[in-house]
């Protein structure tokens, strides 16, 4: 079976970070995020998925630049040069504020502040070049170590609002100027 | 690049943001919910992401139909093959049930067979169809494809195989 050549997303920001380089979304990437998907460290971003709704979500991702221009980038680990998970705002119904995201792929990866750094260049890229005016995450109510990024980044709970993913939680709310 | 297939009828072109409207007013009919769709609007729209998504992720995707005159959208037609699906499949799908009948889901995938078998280089092609979508099985037979059994996809459900050969004058 022959393939045409793959076309890449191309003009994506590419963000780098002491420990990361946070880039556009490749086929190769798959592997890893379907692990991901398909684990139980998807408690807290909507729960474990069939690999056949990991792909479905995998490949919006690329759709997603197509149509909004901005979306979700890889980190990649500058030191082993594989993903460890994604970054990026995500915008699924026209009108609506975008939703930043964050997501470490592995346990392997957690506890040394990459989600934080990551998170933290994804913020200033969505707020500096993209120039969004405004963005929201939302936030599983077990989830601290997600909580605490989303307070380093200057991020405000909505009183009263309640996620649209889960079922408990916070929304926060992100303003462009508003310091990390 | 994706070229654009031109039929009697039909442009059949890349997918992009202008067809997104389309798409997800076709997924919300009830046509589409007959045909086994059940998707919140957001997740129609993540799901026609998907698809733009297949061209990036294979390198290659299926088309959307416009009719030749007005650029109307008439449908999404051509190669998928997702990751979990057993082989590479031609689709069609048309969007309204006023477009039905008119030959056009024959026109648009005769060409995306023949697209496939020539630039792409496939060597076989299936379509699934359910085993109550007499419609499309029509479609398929007419195509010159032949029942070659079945396939339970990634949801459960147990879709007929009908297998295509390659269309006279292609190079596959």
């Amino acid at each position: 079976m022959m393939h045409s050549a793959r076309p890449q997303l191309i003009g994506l920001p590419v963000l780098e970070t002491q420990r990361l380089i946070l880039r556009a979304p490749q086929a190769a990437d798959w592997p890893a995020f379907r692990d991901y998907r398909v684990s139980d460290r998807t408690a807290f971003t909507g729960g474990t998925k069939k690999e056949h709704e990991a792909a479905e979500q995998f490949s919006s991702f690329f759709g997603h630049w197509v149509m909004r221009g901005f979306g979700r980038l890889i980190a990649q680990d500058r030191a082993t040069g594989l993903g460890i998970g994604h970054f990026g705002p995500m915008q699924w119904q026209d009108g609506a504020e975008p939703e930043l995201t964050w997501s470490l792929w592995t346990a392997a990866a957690e506890g040394q502040g990459l989600a934080r750094e990551a998170a933290a260049a994804m913020h200033r890229w969505v707020f500096g070049p993209l120039g969004l005016a405004s963005a929201r995450a939302e936030i599983h109510r077990d989830n601290s170590a997600s909580h605490a990024i989303a307070a380093h980044l200057g991020g405000k709970i909505i009183a009263g609002l309640r996620p649209t993913w889960f079922d408990d939680g916070d929304v926060y709310h992100f303003a462009n100027g508003d310091a990390v | 690049m994706t070229p654009v297939l031109t039929t009697d009828r039909l442009h059949l072109v890349a997918p992009n943001e202008k067809h997104v409207a389309a798409y997800t007013q076709f997924i919300a009919s009830e046509r589409a919910a007959a045909l086994g769709w059940s998707l919140m609007p957001h997740e129609a729209w993540r799901n026609y992401a998907a698809v733009l998504g297949h061209q990036r992720l294979r390198g290659f995707g299926p088309f959307i139909a416009e009719a030749r005159g007005n650029g109307r959208v008439l449908g999404i037609f051509g190669p998928w093959w997702p990751e979990g699906q057993a082989e590479p499949e031609i689709k069609w799908t048309i969007f309204s049930p006023s477009d039905e009948g008119r030959g056009f889901a024959t026109e648009a995938a005769h060409a995306c067979l023949t697209d496939a078998f020539s630039r792409l280089g496939w060597s076989t092609a299936v379509s699934y169809i359910t085993e109550e979508n007499a419609r499309s099985a029509a479609v398929a037979t007419r195509l010159g494809a032949v029942h070659d059994g079945h396939w339970t996809t990634p949801r459960g459900t147990i879709v007929r195989v009908f297998r295509h050969a390659a269309p006279t004058g292609s190079a596959g």
